[in-house]
């Protein structure tokens, strides 16, 4: 069935580099850009192959517009049908990520609004190229980028240059020990693909993330079979997102309503029992469902659970962000059921944190936080879904049981103020009034790019090979 | 905040369309109309729906329904795929129902604005203020209003 070798293998698996750099070009020259990418990717890794040691392992995303320029004049692949079999939200300006018509339902608005995105020096749509890379070692980066920046430089690949960064690209590292800004462990729960499209015992249908295998539950775009459809086969939707993580601000609603937090708390520390309400993980990653009482002596990094017996939220609050972006076993509300029939949407993870952790409890103004590429098979059904869900949560009948439920937002992750949903902390406990507190804004969106990660067969045929 | 979907489709004048067309009137009470309730009751969020024919030459599908046009054109597609296949049949550039792609380009492309200017904060499917619409009880969600006469 699905080639998996012919997948990137950043959407097959996990990178166990520690140093990661984003760099984003625009074409200048199509021809001189095929001449780029026949230069850098048949080193591209595939599938479940593991990284080479001493090789930069680089990973190729691109926009509507670089493919199509890349592309243009191709026997076979007509740009003005790929314009329309591509999915919308992909292709077309007005309803990209910083469009009039998403923005807003997106939560890109207030401090999160694409008006000062990526720095203000460019547009998500100026995106044509994203090459994501992990390295070994800073030196062992900072030699690639170089390489690579002479190279791009060399077939007129204008950088679009992202100035709020030292080196002015995108560029992380793996947090130590999964700890993300914030302190929660990340990197616990991945979706188990079925790749061998075989009915796997609680595995995910592959169509979930790539495209090219369209059926009636998973439609994924190209959605008619022909050459742009045999294009797409084994691609998939990667999602960039740069979030700023406001640490001192996050810090200090913990410290705010500690004391208030005190009797929820039940026993356990209440500035942790805080933290855990707005994940549904306690900050070491153990569930909260698995472990409503207080965080394990031994971190319980188990995946293995629901939230059925829990439908009020008093073990795991259903605002939390965990059971907003994935609700597992949550029943969604009967039109969601209708549009998600293999259930709810899922996405696959990566990224990288970037920014020191701040040592103060006041804010030092350095800039810090995650960079994110989320991968799917259909943008306005998963990534774009699970944000609007993130911003407005109506998306489940659970959200009856608490009051103005269909209002809340994803307590960590919702964008602050927002008149038109309750932003208060919503933490129902054993015993006593649920606990409530005015949420404030613990991260900003600085730019946002709905790109394409090519099968390895579709990267020739893009590069001209 | 509840949207008003105008969708608005020219009607082919051809003889077979319009045998179609006809046979869409006939049946539309005893079938259609009854698939169409019965996925709009379940789904708590269309206020109201029906379907118009102006002179054998238009036919609208017109509906207030809350949340964004991106979320849920793809429940109306899926839950009244064979609906919209007979409807849309009867237009030129038909798209696949069975492509969500195609059918959303479709939808919004076909979507008139009402007049006026929306007093809400609704918008159109281009985010630009959607048209007026008059709402009695100031766009409280179909929710709201079956949870309190329930
Ligand atoms: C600064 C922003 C963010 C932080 C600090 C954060 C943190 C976390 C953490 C700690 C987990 C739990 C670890 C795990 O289950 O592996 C998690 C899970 C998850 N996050 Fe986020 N996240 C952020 C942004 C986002 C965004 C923007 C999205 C969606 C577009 C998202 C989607 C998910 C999903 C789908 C899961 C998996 C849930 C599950 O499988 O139970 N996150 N996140």
């Amino acid at each position: 069935m699905a080639d998996l070798s012919n997948v990137q293998a950043i959407v097959a698996r996990r990178s166990a580099r520690e140093f990661f750099a984003v760099l984003l070009f625009r074409i200048g020259d199509p021809m001189a850009a095929r001449a780029f990418l026949r230069q850098w990717t048949p080193s591209a890794p595939g599938g479940m192959a593991p990284e080479v040691a001493g090789e930069g392992a680089l990973h190729f995303l691109f926009g509507w517009k670089g493919m199509e320029r890349l592309l243009a004049g191709h026997p076979l692949l007509d740009v003005a049908r790929g314009r329309v079999e591509f999915e919308s939200f992909f292709v077309d300006a007005s309803h990209s990520a910083d469009s009039l018509a998403m923005a807003r339902q997106l939560g890109f608005h207030g401090d999160s609004a694409p008006e000062g995105w990526w720095g203000g020096g460019f547009k998500s749509g100026d995106i044509d190229i994203a090459v994501y890379g992990c390295f070994e070692s800073d030196a062992h980066r900072t030699g690639e980028v170089e390489r690579l920046r002479a190279s791009a430089r060399r077939c007129r690949l204008e950088e679009l240059p992202v100035t709020a960064f030292p080196g002015e690209a995108l560029a992380g590292y793996r947090p130590p020990k999964g700890r993300l800004h914030f302190g929660y462990r990340d990197g616990l729960s991945e979706p188990a693909v079925d790749w061998a499209d075989a009915g796997m015992a609680g595995g995910v249908n592959l169509r979930e993330f790539i495209a090219g295998y369209p059926n009636a539950d998973y439609p994924t775009a190209p959605r008619a079979p022909g050459p742009w459809q045999d294009f797409a086969r084994e691609g998939s939707y990667g999602c960039l997102t740069w979030l700023y993580q406001d640490v001192a601000g996050f810090n200090g609603f913990l410290r705010d309503h500690a004391a208030e937090a005190e009797s929820a708390a039940g026993g356990a520390d209440p500035q942790e029992w805080l933290a855990a309400k707005l994940m549904g993980r306690w900050r070491d990653g153990s569930p909260l469902s698995l472990h409503p009482g207080g965080q394990p002596a031994e971190t319980v990094a188990d995946n293995e659970f629901g939230y059925a017996d829990d439908p009020l939220g008093v073990k795991c609050p259903l605002t939390a962000h965990i059971r907003v972006v994935y609700p597992r076993d949550q029943p969604l509300k009967f039109a969601n059921r209708v549009r998600f029939p293999g259930g709810s949407p899922r996405l696959i993870r990566r990224g990288f944190s970037y920014g020191a952790p701040l040592a103060s409890a006041q804010d030092d103004g350095q800039d810090r936080g995650l960079v994110g590429l989320f991968f799917c098979g259909r943008v306005n059904e998963q990534f774009y879904t699970i944000l609007r869900w993130m911003q407005l949560t109506d998306f489940s009948d659970a959200f009856r049981s608490i009051p103005d439920g269909r209002r809340r937002q994803d307590a960590l992750l919702g964008t602050r103020p927002d008149p038109n949903a309750n932003t208060a902390m919503h933490a129902p406990a054993n015993a006593g009034p649920p606990f409530a507190a005015p949420l404030t804004n613990f991260i900003r969106y600085r730019g946002v790019a709905v790109l394409f990660a090519p099968s390895l067969a579709a990267l020739k045929i893009l590069s001209g090979a | 905040m509840t949207h008003a979907l105008n969708l608005t489709l020219p009607i082919k004048q051809d003889a077979e369309t319009q045998a179609a067309l006809a046979h869409l009137k006939e049946i539309f009470a005893a079938q259609v109309q009854p698939a169409i309730a019965a996925a709009l009751k379940q789904s708590r969020i269309v206020h109201f729906a029906r379907v118009v024919v102006i002179d054998d030459k238009y036919i609208q599908v017109i509906t207030e329904y809350e949340g964004s046009h991106e979320e849920y054109t793809e429940f109306f597609r899926r839950a009244l795929t064979p609906v919209f296949a007979a409807i849309f049949a009867l237009a030129d550039g038909v798209p696949d129902v069975d492509d969500p792609n195609a059918f959303w380009a479709f939808a919004r492309d076909h979507n008139l604005r009402s007049l006026g200017e929306t007093t809400s904060g609704s918008t159109s499917f281009d985010g630009k203020p959607a048209g007026w619409l008059f709402s009695a009880y100031d766009g409280r969600t179909v929710e709201t209003m079956l949870e309190a006469i329930d």
